[in-house]
């Protein structure tokens, strides 16, 4: 499994696509609680926009597996229009 | 609900490898394999068929042409067109029948894209 | 032989004899049409095969081929004598090939200047008429206003003053459900220098976010080429626009070509090299203080902008830190000529004949791993002449050639740095080595004699252990296998030794290629402050006494099911420490026997590092790793765990 619910935090881990859109979706309006995407290797645009739109904060250690000019794009609490600079 | 895809391909070391990369991605589907156009039209005849993964060049009849003759018969099906070399007439003409394309050789990373919007559609249909 | 493998060489052989006959055919008669179309598909499918089991110079080869029946097809034109005649060579080749491939598995090592020979024959002239004329520039008002826009991004990004590539991408609403990944294909743009994304409308509350509607529209700038930036967008070209956008300072004059002319490198010593790392170093740990400060006073609730900010000075000292390591890289040429010159100088004094085969001379390695490399180098070269490489006469009552080969390789492989010396000497005889660990009092001889072939063999790698039967003056100074083996460890690599008797040894080294920054925990033992590689632990428990029950002498726990030996830390590191009679805090870690158990007074957050190796007299304690500066100004040693259990 790619989303893992604990307590305190949504833990996405390594290749997160489309299909895990609804499950996240789900997750976040049941509580909204900070996204840990320490391991996560791929974040399809689909999850990107639900975090968008949850205004989720991501957890410390921010998603090292992901481009930096994505990590920048996610860490804001609403969505776009964003920018980022490489 | 389990999930047939149809792998039509002449050449069975590509429908192996083709079996290869949708059991690293979708384990639970099932593969059904086809090795020329004439033998997937009776096997979409005989069964239900989800997804259709389809060389495009194949000997008796290409791929295209395959596919635009099933889109007919299955307008939302999610279809594929392997192919090494894609010229923008086949773009073009892909698009109008709605087929994705996916890169060959197949790998699971190719392929993963397309599976996974095609479990999209699937689950949305349900 | 793998089932891929296996099923190309039914279908190749079939393919070869198809494509051979067409293309015999096209020579005897200069035919068109059908034949044309015979051989296209033969070559094409047999070129997809060679693809899916990774013969890269037999599928580069084909390719040419099948580019050369392609355009006769499409012009309905026949195929040249000469290249129909080269045609035949390919086919010929593949032939051969797969022999070889039935029979070593593989391609033989020249494959690759053969099939680029053939390739060559195959394009002839058609090389020059078929090039594709150069996209031409299209200034667009959306592209030259999303350069204006984006101009200190453009500055970061080096690329001022540069032919930029714009793109704006419009994803389909529904386009998830054709597999499309907008981000992720924004993420394939070579060179990317800025990413835009808008929403195409108001952004929706999170209860009527459609999860599958994409809602983005996407700007980016590339400083790489508009034709190295369309292939991304091939299959969606109905979503997206690209252009080019000239410099706008083409107007500031003549200026440029002249910088453009200039060395582009300057020689910097590399102590101000290792300065500047060991200042990121303190950067990095003023970032850790930063957090920890700024996450206090806000009672752990750390503000938006606070956050923002911190995420921005990581990535900067990422990029910093990753610029500065570059900047330590050397080709490890300069490691392999030194032992090559002292394989050739001593293999003369020894009476042996050996050719040295280096490869891999350019890749590049951090400074301070290639000159830490050449000990232990020199001693696997050593050995490989002294116990390895016989005598000329032995060799040719074997049958082999009487001179000996010691291959020098080295190679990136992912994240690793691999380098090997492999010698087609003797190789080591497992026999010899349980006769010698018994005499040397490191088994018993039932043991001994119950060790596989494998695990003998590795027993040069024990403390203390030497294959040679008597001492000599090249092997015998005091440095063996096993100060290869630590030496190798200290660097955050492993060595890996497979050897058979009669045909040689081949030793591996495997090395992370830069020293990256690693992820400590803190730990607490008997009083005192240690770190260990969060990637050594597999997990911290806290352990009632009740649970812990005792095994043998010893004690153990079970955790999921599964018992655990339970160790105390101080003990292995030789500290006294009062005993704690309540629950444990346990750092749950992998090693050779399995998960071990480990009891430290406590434990603390994670955090990242730059492990300094150690130096000087310290270096010599296996028990530690290296050392960091925390967050409060201490020097904590990095415990290597598998020493310790070990």
């Amino acid at each position: 499994m790619t989303i893992r619910a604990e307590p305190d935090v949504i833990r996405l881990v390594g290749q997160c696509g489309a299909e895990d859109a609804e499950a996240l979706l789900q997750l976040l309006l049941q509580q909204a609680r900070p996204l840990d995407l320490t391991r996560c290797e791929h974040l399809h645009t689909a999850l990107v926009q639900i975090i968008w739109g949850s205004g989720a904060s991501l957890a410390p250690g921010g998603a090292p597996m992901l481009p930096d000019w994505l990590c920048q794009l996610l860490d804001r609490s609403e969505g776009p229009p964003a920018r980022t600079a490489i | 609900m389990s999930v047939n895809v149809l792998v039509v391909d002449d050449s069975k070391l590509a429908r192996i490898n083709a079996g290869k990369a949708l059991r690293a991605l979708q384990p639970d589907w099932t593969k059904v394999e086809a090795g020329s156009a004439a033998e997937a039209m009776e096997i979409v005849g005989r069964e239900r068929i989800d997804v259709a993964l389809i060389d495009f060049n194949m000997t008796e009849r290409d791929g295209l042409s395959l596919a635009t003759e099933l889109r007919g018969t299955h307008p939302a099906m999610p279809i594929a067109i392997i192919t090494a070399n894609i010229q923008d007439e086949i773009i073009a003409q892909a698009r109008a029948i709605n087929a994705s394309f996916v890169a060959k050789p197949l790998t699971a990373e190719g392929l993963q894209g397309f599976l996974s919007g095609a479990a999209l559609r699937l689950r949305a249909a349900e | 032989m793998d089932e891929l493998l296996e099923q190309f060489l039914i279908e190749g052989r079939d393919l070869v004899a198809q494509a051979g006959d067409d293309c015999a055919a096209l020579v005897r008669n200069g035919s068109t049409g059908p034949v044309i179309d015979s051989a296209f598909r033969a070559v094409h499918t047999l070129k997809g095969s060679a693809a899916i089991v990774g013969l890269r110079p037999m599928e580069a080869m084909l390719h040419a081929a099948e580019d050369l029946l392609g355009t006769a097809r499409s012009a309905g034109a026949a195929v040249d004598p000469e290249r129909a005649r080269a045609l035949v060579a390919c086919i010929d080749q593949c032939d051969r090939w797969m022999d070889e491939v039935a029979a070593a598995g593989e391609l033989p090592g020249d494959a690759a200047a053969v099939g680029a020979e053939i390739g060559a024959r195959l394009r002839g002239a058609r090389s020059d008429a078929a090039k594709e004329p150069a996209p031409s520039p299209v200034d667009s008002r959306w592209a030259t206003e999303l350069v204006e826009e984006e101009r200190a991004a453009i500055a970061t990004a080096g690329a001022a003053g540069r032919r930029l590539t714009a793109i704006r991408y419009l994803p389909r609403e529904d386009c998830f459900f054709a597999g499309d990944d907008p981000l992720a294909l924004v993420a394939a743009i070579p060179q990317l220098v800025a990413v835009r994304v808008e929403a195409r409308e108001p952004w929706p509350a999170l209860e009527q976010l459609d999860p599958y509607r994409c809602l983005l529209s996407i700007q980016a700038l590339s400083s790489a080429e508009l034709g190295d930036v369309s292939p991304v967008f091939r299959l969606i070209p109905d979503q997206v626009e690209l252009a080019a956008v000239q410099p706008a300072a083409a107007s500031r004059g003549q200026a440029a070509p002249t910088a453009v002319a200039a060395d582009p490198t300057i020689r910097v010593d590399a102590g101000q090299v290792d300065r500047l790392l060991d200042l990121i170093g303190e950067l990095l740990v003023a970032r850790n203080q930063f957090g920890a400060v700024a996450g206090a006073s806000l009672d752990g609730g750390l503000d938006g902008e606070l956050r923002t900010s911190g995420a921005a000075m990581d990535r900067v000292l990422r990029n910093m830190h990753r610029t500065v390591m570059a900047m330590r890289l050397v080709p490890v040429d300069r490691v392999f000529r030194r032992v090559a010159r002292l394989v050739r100088d001593t293999a003369s004094r020894l009476g042996r004949e050996v050719e040295l085969e280096q490869q891999g001379l350019d890749t590049t390695v951090d400074k301070a791993i290639a000159d830490a490399l050449f000990d232990p180098l020199l001693h696997l070269a050593r050995n490989a002449l002294d116990h390895g490489i016989e005598p000329p006469e032995t060799r040719a009552a074997q049958g082999k050639s009487p001179r000996g080969t010691i291959r020098l390789s080295a190679g990136s492989v992912g994240s690793e740095l691999v380098v090997e010396l492999a010698d087609d000497g003797k190789g080591i005889d497992p026999a010899v080595m349980r006769r010698l660990a018994v005499q040397r009092g490191l088994h018993g001889a039932e043991r001994a004699a119950e060790l596989s072939d494998e695990e003998a063999v590795q027993l040069v790698f024990a403390p203390g252990f030497s294959s040679a039967a008597e001492v000599t003056d090249l092997s015998g100074r005091g440095v063996g296998m096993d100060a290869v083996k630590a030496a190798v460890e200290r660097l955050g690599g492993r060595t890996v030794l497979a050897s058979r008797p009669g045909e040689g040894t081949t030793v591996t080294i495997h090395l992370p290629a830069t020293a990256a920054l690693t992820s400590v925990l803190t730990i607490t033992v008997a009083g005192e402050r240690f770190a260990v590689p969060v990637e050594a632990v597999v997990q911290t428990a806290r352990i009632p006494a009740a649970a812990i029950r005792p095994v043998g002498t010893g004690q153990a726990f079970v955790l999921r099911d599964t018992t655990i030996p339970l160790l105390a830390l101080a003990d292995l590191l030789g500290l006294q420490a009062d005993r704690c009679e309540g629950d444990r805090r346990v750092l749950v870690v992998g090693s050779p026997v399995g998960l071990v158990g480990l009891v430290v007074d406590d434990f603390s957050s994670r955090s990242e590092v730059i492990l300094r190796p150690m130096t000087g007299l310290l270096s010599s304690v296996p028990l530690v790793s290296g050392t960091t500066l925390m967050n409060d100004g201490s020097v904590l040693f990095i415990l290597n765990l598998s020493e310790v259990i070990g």
